[in-house]
């Protein structure tokens, strides 16, 4: 195990101060760094972290699924990383948990500071607030990621051409460069989606998986190139197109869950229509490969051995989530169920996940079996088959909780066959999984498109009565103790935040459950997903102008208000000019009024006056008095 | 040295109109359309824009008649805010996405040939803050070639003469002048708003006063350009006729001289 690294050797001992919220960050980063130093589970599961999410940057910086990209990839534990972009750390969390030595590079201050506060524990990650290009040029690392990287002024070929012929340079033999970007083609982008700005606010690189392929080649490496969706930052599902093709090409196209979340803060108007639409068709042509939302690049000088399909289930808590592989083995494919986080604590609840291995079955699901019957008649044996499969499992220990009409495929020759048996149930006995079954298919047929018509007007619940006699079960139903059941069931898989207590979230599912048994839905009042996208892009458009009209006036507040201050100064100017005028006629007649008083005096003071004074004013008082 | 008018900064030409009409030279038009007609006929400016704000009185058949007037491009904003003279001109500048501004009253007609681009022309010069044209009576005498400010007074000093380079050459050369007629004035668009437009509460009569002090005031010259002639049939506007609240609220602004330190 290597104690260091080139780059290590190069910089010194690593400061360690930098882990306290940074004085110079701005206000979300300051958010950021306070709820990491706050965290008490830091880990890259962290359901703490995951649940902390306020604005779209924390989902993802925070979000645990950020490492799937890299461990969707199910690389054998490498020795040494060097990790291109480690914003806030996330992944470099959960490279740390699994390699023996990381450096990651983030050059903004602040997400480095971040990134550091992620890894406090694991004294084998050092983050470095340095480039690419300040790593010495020596084959040092047996995996080098770069999942966040930057565009540049330059093209994209020209890019990624550099990076990668860099990373060749640090990679030991036998070593791989995973590079995770947007799709240029990608079909969220083609629907008018863009990605959001990295963690730095920058612009991320778009790039084809042509492009990609072609840099790989420049920089001398083999090259494979996977799909993700919804993206590459908080992927769900890791396709090998053509390997999947080769197994079901029908679960290639329904694997994809579309139309696609929105990405960054849904500022951009992403016509979901066009995304699935165009999904199909490329599906259809055998293009789908081209078309991802995110490509993800693993280059190295021999490939590495890819599963065609890897799916995660989300929304759950840590340890209740699922990691699922589809892989070829030569019995046929298979669907290898693991955890998704083998290291995260077991919680309390009735649930528990159930990692196992069984085949995978190319067929339809029973329900669309179902929803495509003209009547009940047709409908009874289609159900009675899935009320066999609950038969056969029953052995007087738990009944498996999930096996349900949704989980149940139907082959090519009819056989029924239960699929996704990923929950065990500490308590589910047969008839609450017959309850449970007939609840949640009644939920399924009345949303299908169309629902058979032979279910028309009916509730929910109604319809479960209904499924559970053409099943030929007599079950005395009170939906409320199921009801009350289920909702503590889905109320535990959650993920919770501490703000939420479980009473709360029971209570929440409660209501949901209760409102959907009550639910009617007939083909009248379904509009069509088109309808809706018209209506809600009509409502976008009207807040649109709506928000140009403001954006005017607010304009035109500023050209008056300027006016007005400029008027202000003006009059200012004006009145100070009068006041210096003033001031100087003011100066002007003091100064005048000296000078008359000078000339008084002077004249008091002349020999005229004096004699005039002593002299004839006597004189002219004697005369005055005479003639008086 | 004739000057070269300027045909590629992208320049929005604002009218604010009633849709009035009227008859000039014994025929009857609908003023804006003629105005809009005449700038763009004699104009090959390559990114002319055109912004007409309009109220909701005015009648749909001027609208109409706009938007089909050959290689305009129109952009048509409705305003129905405070019935003032400025405010209209103020939206309009915030629909336009030109460069260059040139606020024209709907009763203008171009005279010259490249009006627009002589109007934008002397704009390119930092020092240059607006520029106005010779503007000319429907009797063919001018009306106005900049105006003069002295003492509290405000003087057209060529207005009723013919407009003629052999009585009176002064006419045929660009200069700096104290003031610029209402009818037509061109302005950089960063410049109109960085001194807050036209006022919306100065008194109509003393608005293009009031804008060109504005100007001056941050140290840039009103230009009088030659090259670039309009006949104005708009009346006048009377300073004499001024109320005397309106001549004591441009008294206070600008001082009893109506001439701010430039």
């Amino acid at each position: 195990m290597p104690a260091t690294t080139p780059l290590r050797t190069l910089v010194g001992p690593h400061p360690s101060e930098n882990l306290s919220p940074d004085r110079g960050a701005d206000e979300r980063s300051q958010h950021l760094l306070e709820v990491l130093s706050q965290a008490r589970d830091r880990s890259s599961w962290s359901d703490e972290l995951s649940t902390h999410v306020d604005h779209w940057e924390d989902r993802f910086h925070l979000s645990n699924q950020r490492a799937n990209v890299v461990r969707g990839l199910a690389l054998d534990d490498p020795d040494a990383v060097l990790e291109i972009g480690a914003a806030a750390g996330a992944l470099t969390r959960y490279l740390g948990e699994n390699a023996s030595v990381v450096d990651a590079l983030e050059t903004d201050r602040a997400l480095a500071a971040a990134a550091r506060l992620r890894c406090a524990d694991l004294p084998h990650v050092v983050v470095h607030e340095l480039d690419l290009d300040d790593v010495p040029a020596e084959p040092a690392y047996d995996l080098i990621v770069a999942a966040d990287v930057p565009a540049s002024s330059g093209t994209a070929g020209d890019d990624l051409a550099r990076l990668l012929q860099t990373c060749r340079r640090l990679l030991r033999p036998g070593g791989h460069v995973v590079v995770a970007v947007d799709n240029t083609d990608g079909v969220r982008r083609l629907a008018g989606g863009r990605p959001p700005a990295r963690g730095d606010g920058g612009a991320p690189l778009l790039a084809s998986r042509d492009e990609l392929e072609r840099a790989a080649s420049t920089a001398g490496l083999g090259a494979q190139v996977l799909g993700a969706f919804p993206d590459h930052r908080h992927t769900v599902t890791l396709i090998d197109h053509a390997a999947l093709r080769e197994i079901d090409v029908a679960l290639l196209e329904r694997i994809v869950h579309l139309p696609s979340p929105p990405s960054g803060d849904g500022d951009d108007v992403v016509d979901g229509a066009q995304e699935l639409r165009s999904w199909t068709e490329a599906v259809a042509a055998g293009t789908d490969d081209t078309r991802a939302n995110s490509l993800v690049l693993v280059a190295g000088e021999h490939p590495v051995a890819l599963d065609p399909l890897t799916y995660w289930s989300s929304g759950r808590r840590a340890d209740l989530s699922a990691c699922n592989r589809v892989r070829r083995t030569s019995d046929g494919p298979v669907v290898v169920r693991a955890h998704a986080h083998p290291s995260a604590p077991r919680g309390d609840g009735p649930l528990s996940l159930r990692p196992h291995t069984e085949p995978y079955v190319v067929g339809t699901l029973l329900v669309d079996v179902l929803a495509a019957t003209e009547d009940a008649d047709e409908a009874v044996p289609l159900v009675r088959t899935w009320v066999e499969l609950l038969d056969r499992s029953d052995d007087g220990g738990p009944v498996p909780w999930d096996l349900i009409p949704r989980n149940v495929q139907v082959d090519g020759a009819g056989s029924a066959h239960a699929i996704d048996q990923e929950w065990a149930h500490a308590t589910a006995d047969r008839r609450y999984v017959l309850m449970r079954g007939a609840f949640w298919l009644g939920y399924d047929l009345l949303h299908a498109t169309p629902p058979p018509a032979w279910l028309a007007g009916h509730t929910v619940a109604s319809a479960a009565d209904v499924l559970l006699a053409l099943g030929g079960e007599d079950v005395p139903v009170d939906w409320r103790d199921f009801l009350d059941a289920e909702a503590v069931s889905m109320a535990s898989v959650a993920p919770r935040s501490a703000r939420e207590p479980l009473e709360a979230k029971i209570r929440k599912e409660r209501r949901n459950l209760s409102y959907l048994s009550h639910r009617s839905v007939s083909s009248d009042d379904r509009p069509a997903t088109d309808t809706v996208i018209e209506g809600l892009s009509a409502a976008n458009r009207e807040l649109r102008a709506r928000v140009e009209q403001l954006e005017l006036a607010r304009r035109h507040d500023e050209i008056v208000a300027r006016d007005h201050a400029i008027g202000l100064r003006a009059k200012l100017e004006t009145a100070l000019r009068e006041v210096g005028r003033t001031r100087k006629q003011l100066a002007r007649q003091r100064s005048r009024s000296k000078q008359l008083e000078a000339e008084i005096g002077a004249l008091r003071g002349s020999t005229s006056f004096r004699l005039g004074r002593r002299i004839v004013a006597p004189v002219a008082r004697l005369t005055r008095r005479d003639g008086a | 040295m004739t000057p070269v008018p300027d045909l590629t900064t992208p320049t929005s030409v604002v009218i604010a109109t009633t849709g009035a009409g009227g008859a000039v030279w014994d025929e009857d038009r609908s003023f804006v359309l003629e105005a809009v007609r005449s700038l763009r006929a004699t104009s090959r400016h390559e990114a002319l824009e055109f912004v007409v704000v309009h109220t909701s009185s005015t009648p749909a058949m001027t609208l109409t008649a706009l938007v089909e007037v050959p290689d305009v491009d129109l952009v048509l904003v409705s305003y129905d805010g405070p019935a003032t003279s400025s405010a209209p001109l103020n939206v309009g500048a915030l629909h336009a996405s030109g460069r260059a501004l040139v606020f024209v009253d709907e009763r203008s007609q171009a005279m010259s040939d490249e009006t627009v681009g002589h109007l934008v022309g002397p704009l390119s010069t930092p020092e240059v803050g607006m520029v106005g044209p010779k503007l000319l009576s429907p009797d063919g005498s001018v009306r106005s070639a900049g105006l003069a400010v002295s003492d509290g007074q405000v003087a057209s000093p060529w207005r009723g003469l013919p407009d003629s380079p052999d009585t009176n050459p002064d006419l045929f050369r660009d200069r700096v002048v104290d003031a610029l007629d209402a009818c037509c004035v061109a302005i950089d668009a960063d410049v109109f708003h960085a001194v807050g437009g036209w006022s919306q509460e100065v008194p109509a009569r003393y608005r293009h006063l009031d804008l060109g002090f504005k100007i001056r005031r941050e140290g840039r010259a009103l230009h009088w350009s030659a090259a670039a002639a309009l006949w104005c049939f708009a009346p006048d506007p009377d300073l004499h006729q001024a109320r005397p609240w309106e001549t004591e609220f441009v008294t206070r602004r600008w001082g009893k001289d109506l001439s701010p330190a430039t």
